[in-house]
């Protein structure tokens, strides 16, 4: 990454952490931007971005999702993320790929926010058949 | 200044002009056609976010839109126009040191307009008019998987656009002050399938635009004009999506320059006022619009009146005057205006007329018809035009209306019994005289005075409005 973009990266982030694209190793905050319950109450969602708070482009998204009871990491789950601008009516055209690691952390790349205004993650969460939904919201300067 | 100041009897009427200024693909009175090609190019400089609150880019981070649009409208009634606008759009952004530039046909519009009632025709009544339109969506849509990341490739919403709208006009002089309201309803669309599927119906879109005009002598026209657009929150998979209702302020100032009769460039610049909480949830920038457009005349004469009125009119000579000479061969009888730029235009065509043909037996009379005319009015405007012939004084317009008179330059010419041989224009030109123009007087009044039948005894006058009431 050249030096000029290095260090805008690090200027927008503020006191947050920056994320790096071109390594693909994200360092994220320890501090959530948000928490959330899911839809049907059971889970817990801490959701960090890197950079924190998320700017115009790229981010990488951490969701930590635990049970909202006992606080046990939830593993094994399939996420399904769909960015969405619910005031423009429009997503993007890049699906965000997750992966999970460490168990209970799950990590979305290429989540491209590419334009201001705010956006939605809305994602599905389901493991065995069970469905339930959360959706972290960004607002993009 | 200079044209302000010198502006203050051969003043424009502003329908002439003004209209274009605030909407460029209209037809003007008169014009049965145009084909037109308009470019913008504006710049994404902030947002608004879901407070209200305005913050600029943030370095690193722009966008710029272009878009080059091919127009074209048709008179299909009388008061009735379509318009039919196939937009070209590209997009450039600039985020987190990736560039992306794309752009593709937009979505392709389709618009009518009706006026119920013409500006200008009336003192008491504006015009009104009523719009309809549709956005069809050809483009493509920012969630479309072909995209590259940055979506500039997107050039479309995505769902079906129905647009209704009344606008209210109103000249006075050179000025024309207009009002319009638009709402939008747009379709919904679903995106994506199964869990993730997405089931999404924008608010309906509120646009209310006012706008003022000035027409200089020259025709050229300046405008500026304000709009605020208002959108009620979306629904979502059927429920109410809070806190996504919109608002966005746009400032315009625009201009027409005609060219010609038939051609005329405008131009204007846009920016969407950043001031904390005019907007809300929407990108805000700055822009320009650069339009040249090629109009085509009406072809369809008016129908001829049947009678002259016999009543007797106070001229500008302080005399009574019928408006058939009875000690001439033939009378022409051309309806005035004092602010009509089209009637300066013509002054020194209908001084060399008159002068031709009044050895041969020819008499020429003006008539001014619109609010506000008087002995005084007439008496004035027949000295500073030179007018060889009285302007008669038509109270209430009484005569325009049962000689079926709507536009100033309108000319009958009849013979000692009244009956009328030629309706309709002094010639071919408007306000831009040609040297190839058609000289349909003229030519009407070599048939009569070789004893021919009139050739062409009806053609379309392309003057003002007449302000009857």
């Amino acid at each position: 990454m050249p030096f000029r973009t290095l260090l805008l990266t690090l200027l927008i982030a503020g006191c947050g952490s920056a994320s790096d694209p071109s390594t693909g190793d994200p360092t994220f905050p320890a501090d959530p931007l948000q928490t959330l319950t899911s839809d049907s109450g059971k889970l817990r969602v801490e959701v960090r971005t890197a950079p924190q708070p998320p700017t115009r482009g790229g981010q990488t998204v951490q969701l930590v999702v635990t049970d909202a009871t006992t606080g046990a990491p939830q593993t094994g789950l399939a996420l399904e993320v769909v960015p969405w601008m619910p005031a423009m009516g429009h997503g993007g055209s890049v699906v965000p790929s997750v992966s999970e690691n460490p168990p209970g952390t799950y990590v979305l790349t290429n989540v491209e926010l590419f334009m201001p205004g705010t956006w939605q993650l809305r994602t599905s969460i389901s493991r065995d058949a069970a469905l339930d939904h959360v959706v972290p919201s960004f607002q993009i300067p | 200044m200079a044209l302000i100041g010198s502006s203050g009897r051969a003043r424009a009427q502003a329908c002439c002009a003004g209209t274009g200024a605030v909407t460029p693909g209209r037809l003007s009175l008169h014009e049965s056609a145009l084909i037109g090609a308009q470019v913008k190019a504006s710049a994404i400089l902030g947002s608004f976010d879901s407070s209200g609150h305005y913050a600029s880019s943030p370095s690193g981070a722009s966008e710029f839109d272009f878009e080059q649009d091919v127009f074209g409208a048709l008179r299909v009634l009388k008061r009735g126009q379509i318009t039919l606008l196939v937009p070209l759009v590209e997009t450039r952004r600039t985020n987190g040191g990736r560039s992306e530039m794309g752009g593709g046909i937009g979505d392709v519009n389709l618009g009518l307009r009706y006026d119920f009632t013409l500006a200008g025709a009336s003192s008491i009544v504006p015009g009104i008019a009523a719009l309809a339109g549709i956005t069809v969506p050809t483009g493509t849509p920012p969630d479309d998987s072909d995209l590259g990341p940055l979506a500039t490739g997107s050039t479309g919403i995505g769902a079906y656009q129905i647009n209704a709208g009344l606008a209210v006009e109103q000249t006075f002089g050179p000025w024309l002050v207009s009002a319009t309201v638009i709402v939008a309803q747009r379709t919904a669309r679903t995106v994506g399938a199964g869990d993730t599927a997405i089931h999404e119906r924008l608010g309906a879109q509120w646009t209310a635009l006012a706008a003022v005009a000035y027409t200089f002598p020259s025709e050229i026209a300046l405008a500026m004009s304000a709009s605020y657009t208002i959108e009620g929150d979306a629904t979502i998979n059927g429920a109410d999506a809070i806190g996504t209702a919109h608002r966005l302020p746009t400032l315009t100032l625009s201009g027409v320059l005609p060219l010609a009769d038939a051609w005329r460039l405008q131009g204007a610049i846009f920016d969407n006022v950043p001031i904390t909480p005019l907007g809300l949830n929407q990108p805000a920038g700055a822009g320009l619009l650069l339009v040249g457009l090629l109009a085509m005349g009406a072809c369809t004469p008016p129908a001829a009146p049947s009678a002259i009125p016999r009543g007797s009119f106070t001229g500008s000579d302080g005399k009574a005057h019928t408006l058939v000479d009875a000690s001439a061969n033939f009378t022409v009888i051309e309806f005035f205006s004092a602010h009509c730029p089209c009637q300066s235009a013509h002054d020194t065509r209908l001084r060399a007329l008159a002068s031709t043909y009044a050895a041969r037996g020819v008499a020429f009379v003006a008539i001014d018809s619109e609010v506000g005319a008087s002995a005084a009015r007439a008496q004035g405007e027949a000295a500073q035009r030179r007018y060889t012939y009285p302007i008669l004084v038509d109270p209430g317009g009484v005569a325009a209306r049962s000689l079926g008179a709507d536009y100033a330059t309108y000319t009958l010419l009849v013979d000692r019994e009244g009956r009328v041989l030629y309706a309709g224009g002094i010639d071919s030109d408007k306000s831009h005289l040609r040297g190839d123009a058609t000289h349909y007087l003229r030519d009407a009044l070599g048939d009569v005075l070789a004893g021919r039948p009139v050739q062409r005894p009806g053609a379309e006058s392309l003057g003002c409005a007449l302000m009857l009431r």
